[in-house]
């Protein structure tokens, strides 16, 4: 007998239990069959029990880090980029030249079901080389119900669609540069420090957002942000609607209204007296998962009060873009006409900019974006090639 | 006689460890929407539910804050948000949530929990939370599944399942 059939096909089978049973013993037997038959159910009994307790057991405790820990009531997330850019100008010499974008970082935290907090600061280029930290966003938000939010600090001024939904992130928007309207330079008034009201209204055929700022408004400089203090007792308002028809999901539009006196700035012989700024615009926005469609518009008026002269400028964009897989080919077309002998906006010129670009998402938060564009200021006129790779994290 | 008892034991034991193992696909299986007991909510569209899980609406209209909690990447019950809600894959649906939070829309990423009965004690404990179970049998805890436009699992016209 081989120790197969002694010890495998033997106790199974039984196919010689003369010889099992003068090996093993009768009694041995019986019990070898029986443990078989045990193992067999037990094997499958487990199996069923187990099936309905694979399923995570959680623990009072498990409960409460998941309700109330604070690592799990914060998170930490951040944008960054890095260009290169050809500048070809029809006068003067090209230039080549790498440069980081703004390093961005965004810490979030809920503080309670009602109060959450967000940050935004970045890490930006200055004159010289120099490199300097910004809080460009610093928000505390009470959520008391979707039609209603308050929120304290500094944000970004209701003013359309572009400034609220892309900020600071190049990952996020399609292109790499902002729209000329929409610079940081900044024709328009792109952050505030103030109370921010805001709410989703929800009707049976569309939705309506609203946005509304009361803040300290813009400082003698069109880039000055007054973070600190207001020059003036004026205070700027502004106010955005957003409405959403139900029946087209990706649809958006809506007016914006802006008003506040700009301080006077007696450095500046044109600018001695206070302006008077009032900015009316309006967003029209379609996005679904393959197609984007964004055009805005924005006349700013200023009146001055001392020569009582006034001023008109204006400036839109158009952008449209096409995804297909991991690539997105898009086109934008931008246009800004300053007021002739604003003051305000004497550092700024006329410009109108054809980009066309091409944007791979290389992975889930990285994209590559290869852009070309044709611009032509009041100055002179050039041909640009962008590259960059933008992140989040 | 006795081999062939033996050998057939071992065959139901080896199926019924096939069975017991929880497959990667449940189709034609309904999938719960899973509310607090204490919710005053009985009905929900499914235009509704997609405002819900995709974060649009935050609060329940007794003015509880919704805890969403979602399906870990992968699950049967992630499959089912990804088709019938958000329409994007699960990395598509990971840029959506950084960007919700970026513009302040929320502060986190909602809640992701492993298993279904995660989800059920930790509906059964918050108030204001939803998830989405899958339905192996009647639910013993102290939570209540919601009709979804005016069906509940398993009558004709339930439209939340893996198809």
């Amino acid at each position: 007998m081989t120790p197969f059939q002694k010890y495998v096909r033997g106790p199974l089978c039984f196919p010689n239990q003369s010889l099992w049973k003068a090996y093993e013993g009768e009694s041995a037997m019986k019990k070898l069959r029986t443990g078989s038959l045990l193992f067999t159910f037990w094997l499958s009994l487990t199996s069923v029990i187990y099936s309905q307790e694979s399923e995570e057991r959680v623990s009072e405790g498990t409960l409460h880090e998941l309700l109330g820990g604070i690592e799990e009531r914060t998170s930490f997330h951040g944008f960054a980029d890095i260009q290169f850019r050809f500048e070809d100008p029809s006068e003067g010499e090209e230039r080549s030249f790498f440069t980081l974008g703004q390093l961005d970082f965004f810490p979030t935290a809920q503080l309670t079901d009602h109060i959450s907090f967000l940050n935004e600061t970045i890490v930006r280029a200055a004159t010289g080389e120099q490199q300097i930290f910004s809080v460009e966003r610093l928000i505390i938000k009470y959520a008391i119900r979707d039609s209603f939010n308050l929120a304290l600090g500094r944000f970004h001024t209701a003013l359309g669609y572009w400034n609220e939904a892309y900020h600071h992130g190049a990952w996020l928007q399609t292109t790499i540069d902002r729209p000329e309207i929409m610079t940081f330079n900044a024709i328009l008034p792109i952050h505030s420090v103030g109370v921010e009201l805001s709410g989703i209204l929800d009707f049976p055929t569309f939705d309506l957002s609203y946005v509304a700022n009361f803040a300290n408004g813009r400082g003698i400089t069109p880039a000055q942000v007054q973070i600190f203090s207001d020059a003036n007792n004026d205070k700027a308002y502004a106010f955005k609607l957003s409405l959403r028809p139900k029946g087209l999901p990706g649809l958006a539009l809506g007016p914006t209204i802006y008003y506040d006196v700009i301080p006077p700035d007696i450095s500046t012989p044109p600018k001695f007296g206070e302006t008077t700024e009032l900015i009316l615009g309006g967003h029209l926005v379609y996005l679904t998962k393959r197609f984007e469609f964004l055009a805005e518009y924005f006349n700013i008026h200023h009146d001055e009060e001392i020569s009582s002269k006034t001023f008109d400028t204006n400036g839109f964009y158009i952008q449209t873009a096409y995804q297909k897989g991991k690539l997105k080919p898009y086109y934008r077309f931008d246009f800004v006409d300053i007021g002739k002998g604003d003051p305000f906006f004497s550092s700024f010129i006329d410009i109108k900019r054809h980009t066309v670009g091409l944007r791979y998402d290389v992975a889930t938060f990285n994209a590559l974006k290869l852009e070309y564009a044709w611009q032509d200021t009041d100055v002179t006129s050039a041909n640009l090639i962008l590259f960059q790779s933008a992140f989040a994290f | 006689m006795r081999c062939n008892i033996l050998k057939l034991a071992i065959l139901l034991g080896a199926l019924f460890q096939v069975l017991g193992v929880e497959s990667g696909e449940t189709y034609g299986v309904d999938f719960g929407v899973v509310v607090n007991k204490a919710n005053p909510v009985e009905d929900l569209s499914l235009k509704e539910v997609e405002k819900i899980f995709k974060a649009e609406k935050l609060f329940w209209d007794h003015g509880k804050k919704i805890v969403l909690l979602l399906p870990e990447a992968g699950s049967p019950e992630k499959k089912v948000l990804l088709g019938l809600v958000y329409k994007v894959s699960d990395e598509e649906l990971k840029q959506f949530w950084l960007t919700k939070i970026f513009r302040n829309e929320i502060p986190l990423a909602p809640k992701v929990l492993s298993s279904n009965t995660a989800v059920i004690k930790f509906v059964e404990k918050v108030e204001g939370a939803i998830g989405l179970v899958r339905l192996n049998g009647p639910i013993e805890n102290d939570v209540k599944i919601i009709r979804i436009n005016g069906k509940l699992p398993g009558e004709p016209g339930y439209e939340v399942r893996l198809e």
